[in-house]
Parts: C-alpha cells; sequence; structure tokens
C-alpha cells in the first residue's frame, strides 16, 4: 500500500514538472461596451505562471470599485496516455462607468519568474445610456437591453429588435468591392433565429466573410442594444446606377424575463416570444467606370501586374509546352477574363486552364491574389514564332483612371520533335475557303480597244464563197475531161493534130526563117520517119515505089496515099528549083500536116 | 525605256492587292477606257466592286467578263460565288436542250466558233467532193451521209457562232445596282397604293426590251421597260441599273 502511494507522488511530482515546463502568458479578456452608470470588471488572465497580482489600471472616466479578485482555474487532460495540464488565475477588477466615451486600457505588466509580461492595450467604449421616448411620457418604461427587470412580456416594441443592412462606403464604382453587413440589434436574449427570405443583393457579384459570432454592445438611435453579425459580403458591383438591397425576412424567437416575486425575493422567468421581423431595404450608389474604356479593358478593377512564363522554354514539334499568364494583385481578382492570348498558326493551343487563388485583406474589405490561365500549347511547325503579349488594362480606383500593363512578345523557336505526329482525320482543304477568287494580272497586251468579231468581218463570208468556188470550178474542169472523154473522134483528130505538129517541128521553124533548102529537106525527113514509125518499116525498107502500097496495106486511101506520094516528090523538086515562095512551103507545110492527120486516123478507125 | 512603266491595270492590281479597293476600281475604270478593254480586266474590276461590297456592279463586271470570253473559268465561279450572295434568286428556267444548248455557247469564245464553222464547212466541201469524184462506193457512201452530218454540225455552229457573236455585242441586259429597286407597271413611280410594285435588289439581271424618256420625272429621265427571268415585264428606272 506504501509503495502504491510512493508511485502516485512521483505521478504527482512529475505532472507539476510539466506544469512548470509550460510557457506562462499574461493578457487581458477583451473588454465588452457598456452602459454609463453601470459596473462592469475588467479581467486579466495569467496562464501557467505565478506572479503578484498587477495593480489595478487607471482608466478614464471611471472609478476602481473593488479589486483584485482572483479566481484559479486547473484543468488535466489524458488523451491517447499523453497528459498535459494547465492552470490559470484570473485577476478581475470592478470599475463604475462614469462618463461615457472610449477608454483606452493601458498596458499592464506582472513579473513573473524573473520575466515581465505585458497584456496589450486595449479599448472599449462606455455608451451613453437610453434616450427617453415617447412611451415614458405614458409612464411606460422602455425596456433596456442592460437591465432585464425593465422587460415586460408580452410587449415588443418594433425599435427593440432590428435587423439593419448597410454598406461600407455610400458610393463606389463599377468592380470597386464593398462590404455589406447585415447585423441584429436587440434588447433581448434570442433564443432562435431563422431567416425567412435573405437580402437579396442584385446586380452584385458577392463573396461571404467570416464572421464572429460573439455580441457587443452598441448605442444606435439614442438606444442600448445587444448586437451581433448576421453576415458579412463583400460585393462587385456589376452595373452602374442605383442599386438597392430588398429588405429581408426574419422570424425571431425572443426571451423576455418575467419578474416573479416569491414574497422575500423575487426571480426572473423567462417567457418566450415569437416576433417576426424585417431588415431596412438598403442601397448604394455605383459610378459607371470612365468613358471611354480603352481598347482590351475587359472589367478588371483593382490594382494588378502580369507575369508570363514559358515551359519548357525550348519549343519541339509535337511535345506540350505550358504559357502562363498570371495576373497578381487586388480587386476583382477573382471576376476576371481570361486573357485572350491568339497563338500563331502552326502552334495548336487547347481550351485554357484558370486558377484563382484569392484571399481577404484588409479586414475584408478586399481580395488579393493570382489569376493564373494556363494554355497547353503543341507545335506543329518547326520555325520560329512570337506569341503576342496581351496588356492587360485595369481601373485604378485610387487614381481614378485606366492603366496599362504592357506584356512583351514572347520570341520562341520550336526545334524538331521526336515523336511522331499525331493521326489526324484528313479535312477537304477548299471546303473552307469562302471567297471570291483572287484576281488576274492585268495585261496591256491583252486589252484591245475594239473587239472585232470574226462572224462580222466579210473577210470571212468571202472564204465561204472562196472555198465553194474552188469545188465548183474543180467540179466544172472535171466535167469537161469526162465530155471531152466521151468525144472520141474529136480527141483522136486532136491527137493526130498533135503528132503532126511535133513532127513538123523543126520543118516549122526553118519555114519560119525562110531557109528553103533545110525546109524542103526537113519535111520529107518528117514524113519518112513518120512513115517508117508508123508502119514499122526500117527507112532502108521505104522507097519512092513501094510507100504507097505499103500505105496502103496499112488502110490509107488511094487518094491519101497519092497525095503523100505528091508532098514528097514536090518536095524533091524543090530542092533543085532555088527560089520558092513562102506561099509554097506553107502550102507544103499544111499539105505535110494534113497527111500526117490523115495517117494517123487510119489506125484509130 | 530605262524601266517599264506600269499600266494603269497593272497600278490597280497592286491597289487591290493593298486591299485599296476604291482606287483599284478607279484605276481599272480608266485602264478600260484608255488601254482598251479585255475579260480579265473586267473579272478584276468586279472582283474590287466585290471587295467594295457594290454587289451589283460585280455581278454586271462579270458579265461583262464573260461575254468578252465564255471561257473565262475564274469569272464565271466568281459570278456564282456573288449571286449566291444577293437577295433574289435567280430562277432557273432552263430545260435540258436549252442547257445544253448554254453551256455549248459558253464553252468557246464567238471567234472560236466562227472558225469552227467554217473548218466544219470545208470539211462538209471535202465530203461533197469525195461523193463526186470517187469511184470506190464505200467511200462515195461515207462522203454522202457524213457529208449529210457535217451540214447539220456546220449549220448548228454557224448558228452558235451567230448567237454568240450577237450576245457578246448586245447590251441588252443590265443589272440593279442600288440596294434596292421596284419594278411598277407603269413607267412612273407609284404614287398610289393601287400602282402594282414589286421590289427587286441590287444584283439582280434583267433583260431590257424598250426604254422610254420620262423628262417629268424628277428622278430619273429614263424608265427602261425589262424582262425579269424571260417572263414577267415591268418598268423601272433606268439610274437604278447598269448596263452590261
Amino acid at each position: 500500500m506504501a509503495k502504491k502511494r510512493f508511485i502516485l507522488f512521483i505521478l504527482l511530482a512529475l505532472t507539476v514538472c510539466c506544469v512548470w515546463a509550460q510557457q506562462p502568458s499574461f493578457s487581458l479578456l477583451t473588454p465588452r461596451n457598456v452602459v454609463e452608470g453601470r459596473n462592469f470588471s475588467l479581467t486579466f488572465r495569467l496562464s501557467d505562471g505565478d506572479a503578484n497580482p498587477p495593480s489595478a489600471p487607471e482608466l478614464e472616466g471611471c472609478t476602481l470599485l473593488y479589486g483584485p479578485a482572483m479566481s484559479t482555474m486547473q484543468s488535466t487532460q489524458i488523451i491517447n496516455g499523453k497528459m498535459s495540464s494547465s492552470s490559470s488565475v484570473d485577476y478581475s477588477f470592478t470599475y463604475r462607468a462614469d462618463r461615457a466615451g472610449t477608454v483606452e486600457v493601458p498596458k499592464v505588466s506582472v513579473s513573473c519568474q524573473g520575466r515581465t509580461l505585458s497584456s496589450r492595450p486595449a479599448s472599449f467604449q462606455i455608451l451613453p445610456p437610453d434616450r427617453p421616448s415617447q412611451g415614458a411620457a405614458q409612464g411606460q418604461r422602455n425596456p433596456r437591453a442592460d437591465e432585464p427587470s425593465s422587460q415586460t412580456p408580452g410587449r415588443v416594441s418594433p425599435d427593440d429588435l432590428l435587423v439593419r443592412v448597410f454598406f461600407s462606403k455610400n458610393s463606389v464604382y463599377e468592380q470597386e468591392p464593398v462590404v455589406a453587413t447585415i447585423k441584429v440589434y436587440t434588447k433581448y436574449d434570442i433564443s432562435s433565429f431563422m431567416v425567412t427570405t435573405q437580402p437579396a443583393f442584385e446586380g452584385f457579384l458577392t463573396e461571404e466573410l467570416p464572421v464572429s459570432l460573439e455580441s457587443s454592445m452598441e448605442h444606435y438611435n439614442g438606444q442600448n442594444y445587444h448586437t451581433a453579425v448576421l453576415k458579412r459580403l463583400l460585393l462587385y458591383p456589376q452595373k452602374a446606377g442605383k442599386l438597392s438591397v430588398n429588405s429581408g425576412k426574419y422570424d425571431v424567437t425572443i426571451v423576455q424575463y418575467e419578474q416573479v416575486n416569491h414574497g422575500f425575493f423575487r426571480t426572473a422567468r423567462p417567457v418566450e416570444m415569437a416576433v417576426t421581423t424585417s431588415s431596412n431595404a438598403a442601397s448604394l450608389t455605383v459610378k459607371e467606370l470612365p468613358a471611354p474604356k480603352p481598347a482590351g479593358f475587359t472589367g478588371a478593377v483593382g490594382h494588378f501586374t502580369v507575369e508570363t512564363s514559358l515551359d519548357p522554354e525550348l519549343m519541339r514539334t509535337n511535345e506540350a509546352s505550358t504559357y502562363t499568364y498570371t495576373i497578381k494583385g487586388r480587386g476583382n481578382i477573382k471576376f476576371l477574363a481570361p486573357p485572350a492570348v491568339e497563338f500563331p498558326a502552326g502552334i495548336d493551343s487547347y481550351t485554357p486552364k484558370t486558377e484563382i487563388d484569392a484571399s481577404l485583406i484588409g479586414g475584408g474589405t478586399n481580395m488579393a491574389g493570382t489569376y493564373r490561365t494556363e494554355y497547353t500549347i503543341v507545335p506543329q511547325e518547326v520555325g520560329n514564332y512570337t506569341i503576342p503579349g496581351v496588356p492587360l488594362v485595369y481601373f485604378d480606383v485610387e487614381s481614378g483612371e485606366y492603366k496599362t500593363v504592357e506584356v512583351a512578345d514572347k520570341p520562341i523557336k520550336v526545334l524538331r520533335g521526336s515523336s511522331a505526329a499525331p493521326a489526324v482525320s484528313q479535312e477537304a482543304i477548299d471546303s473552307s475557303i469562302d471567297d471570291i477568287l483572287h484576281i488576274r494580272r492585268s495585261d496591256m497586251s491583252e486589252q484591245v480597244a475594239d473587239i472585232s468579231y470574226t462572224v462580222e468581218s466579210p473577210l470571212y463570208w468571202f472564204m465561204y464563197i472562196l472555198a465553194a468556188a474552188i469545188l465548183v470550178g474543180v467540179l466544172v474542169v472535171y466535167r469537161r475531161n469526162i465530155r471531152l472523154e466521151a468525144d472520141v473522134v474529136g480527141r483522136k483528130l486532136a491527137k493526130a493534130g498533135r503528132v503532126a505538129s511535133k513532127r513538123l517541128k523543126d520543118s516549122k521553124t526553118f519555114m519560119d526563117s525562110h531557109r528553103n533548102d533545110e525546109f524542103y529537106a526537113s519535111i520529107a525527113k518528117a514524113l519518112w520517119g513518120y512513115i517508117s514509125d508508123k508502119l514499122s518499116i526500117s527507112p532502108s525498107g521505104l522507097t519512092r515505089d513501094n510507100v504507097a502500097d505499103k500505105l496502103n496495106a496499112y488502110g490509107l486511101s488511094g487518094e491519101d496515099a497519092d497525095k503523100v506520094l505528091e508532098i514528097l516528090d514536090r518536095c524533091e523538086m524543090a530542092r533543085f528549083t532555088p527560089n520558092s515562095s513562102d506561099a509554097e512551103m506553107a502550102d507544103i507545110y499544111a499539105k505535110a500536116s494534113e497527111a500526117i492527120k490523115s495517117i494517123e486516123d487510119v489506125k484509130k478507125r | 525605256m530605262a524601266a517599264h512603266a506600269a499600266s494603269l491595270g497593272e497600278q490597280a492590281d497592286s491597289a487591290y492587292n493593298k486591299e485599296d479597293y476604291r482606287s483599284a476600281i478607279e484605276l481599272y475604270r480608266s485602264s478600260i477606257e484608255n488601254e482598251g478593254r479585255s475579260s480579265d480586266i473586267y473579272y478584276n474590276l468586279a472582283n474590287a466592286y466585290y471587295r467594295a461590297d457594290k454587289l451589283g456592279m460585280a455581278v454586271g463586271n462579270y458579265e461583262r467578263a464573260l461575254k468578252l470570253d465564255p471561257t473565262n473559268s475564274d469569272a464565271r465561279a466568281n459570278l456564282e460565288f456573288v449571286r449566291s450572295r444577293i437577295q433574289d434568286r435567280p430562277e432557273d428556267d432552263s430545260a435540258f436542250l436549252s442547257n445544253v444548248h448554254h453551256s455549248l455557247l459558253s464553252s468557246m469564245k464567238a471567234n472560236s466558233w466562227a472558225w469552227f464553222s467554217f473548218a466544219m464547212f470545208a470539211l462538209l466541201l471535202g465530203a461533197v467532193a469525195v461523193y463526186i469524184f470517187s469511184t470506190n462506193v464505200a467511200f462515195r457512201k461515207a462522203g454522202f451521209f457524213g457529208g449529210i452530218v457535217l451540214l447539220f454540225v456546220f449549220a448548228y455552229s454557224l448558228v452558235v457562232a451567230l448567237q454568240s457573236a450577237s450576245m457578246a455585242k448586245s447590251h441588252e441586259e443590265a443589272v440593279v445596282i442600288t440596294p434596292s429597286t421596284q419594278l411598277s407597271s407603269t413607267p412612273r413611280a407609284s404614287r398610289t397604293a393601287s400602282d402594282k410594285v414589286v421590289t427587286i435588289h441590287e444584283g439582280t439581271k434583267v433583260e431590257i426590251i424598250d426604254s422610254i424618256a420620262t423628262p417629268d420625272d424628277p428622278v430619273s429621265p429614263k424608265w427602261y421597260n425589262v424582262k425579269i427571268n424571260n417572263s414577267a415585264k415591268a418598268w423601272l428606272r433606268a439610274s437604278d441599273v447598269e448596263r452590261i
């Protein structure tokens, strides 16, 4: 038994060691607003330490009534076999609020284990007391938020429970952030709060802000109320003009205290009561952004900077790169339009991905962060390209003018990639061209002042006549030939004449040149030669005596044969009688010719 | 010549390529006036008009280009394209034979048809000669029947040649150049609701049958009696159309 106690003691001692190991801290519990004339307490808390109580701070407009009162708290926890413990000491000072105003609580220090711990300075308000209203004249007291005994169950004035909507600014530019607060003001405790109709913020983009559920006291319209923030919204007006918020409706159950007299003492009994209330309709003046709006302005309001990057910088065909366009800054960053980056032909881009990382700044009065747009791009062709920098134009509310963030063009070089191009479905090329064909090159040499038409020229028609005439001419000649062929006698005669004139060609030459001797000799020679040829008798076989018989045998009449002989004789004679006349020569020539013709006729008959 | 002086047509080409279509139109027009006509220059002028959003003038000049050279395929393609952009749908009237005739008409220039028909005539004479002079029966038969066929071909081609030349020379067609114009039953602007009028729009082709001087009309001193789609006859203001 003694052994067990010993172990317990060791454990306790260890616990104490652990406690001592904690870091001590000293702080002021945030004071709440107080109504003038009421008592209130200011509490400092020393955690995990041991010190002399602090001295009471001097508060302006307040009278110290009592203090410090000390209360000690200690807790030990064992979680999963791990023990932790904490201790704290609260020092409370009780004051009376004498005068309305803002009270600054100065820094208060304590000395703990050789170190000086200080609380942070803080402030709170002493609110003036409720103004008496018309009810007071009728002997009715207004209920007071800080005095449950002043309440009358079942009687609620509209002033006792309010829901207010208000804006942080009365006049803003389009897209300039403004905070709207919905706050409930009550003189009673609230046991349930139901929203039946939310106030609608039309014409705004809204961003809900976190609210603390702590209540405080506030002086409003001469009355003191318990207040709590229901909702805080960061609003971005989307259009110019007077934007109003319609009133919301709320079902509230309030708790009133009824004084119950028990004879010796009185107690307060809570009585619940359902009340319906509605908020005020608030409005806000939204100024239009100054005109003219510069080109490229897409509604960014605030203050922004732009960064672009390309990863990887070295691009290869059919290998994806990421082009990132990052907008940093404060303003309506969540509601920006994606930048209209246009990639050159030969670089395929896919639907950009947008990431918005924004957080509240300035106690929820604005937003700051990044708006990142990522373009996945895949170059298709080798070459040098430029990704055009898209400038960001925004409206700076502070200076009231438009500003442009220039973004530099990004030159890129695309090398041949190793991966093969993905199989693409073939597309008809010409179907995509929906336009007129291009002009032809103007050639002056083809231009003529007067265009001639062939059918109008007489020459053209003359050619028809010519062609027809040629055919007709050919036809006529042909017809004549046929006719001549049919006329046998005439043809034979003509042929005989041709033979005779051919035979007598030399003779005619001599006759014309009056060479008598040669003429007669040639006539004789021609006749002898002709008969020889015609009768197929050698010239040596022909004589003056037998030629008549031969000719007769050939078929020539005796008369004709005599004529031949006569010519031959006259030729013999003429050779010995010079000075024969030209007429005689012509007669001989004609006779010789007739003789030859008569012989020619014999053959054909 | 040190440097080749650019002709008006070439200057117009470069204006067109610089997308200065108004100057291009002016230059092409003065080129046509001073340097003569050609199918291509009318085609280029029509393109410039189309770019300057004057569809009526574009249609008219494509028609002119095709009159000079029915084989100008670019002009035909662009005319089809521009026709598809105009508001009034032209009526498709042609029967099969008429279509064949029209496609034959447009397959060669008028002068080519003239020479073709002369060649047919020469062949016809040749066939006649074969028939007359040949002693071979087969040749004579071929010459006879071939001659008959050639006679028809020659006659038809001569008709086509004459028609083609007269079409090229005629100025009996016009194109509406104002955004819209009204056809009335009488050669005056409609005054009462009882005057029946029809509205036709820019780019529509009409055939001019007759014209009448109307000195009393303050807007247009001349009215044309026109036929549309080979059927409807009506009057319209001469100032609203451009003769091709």
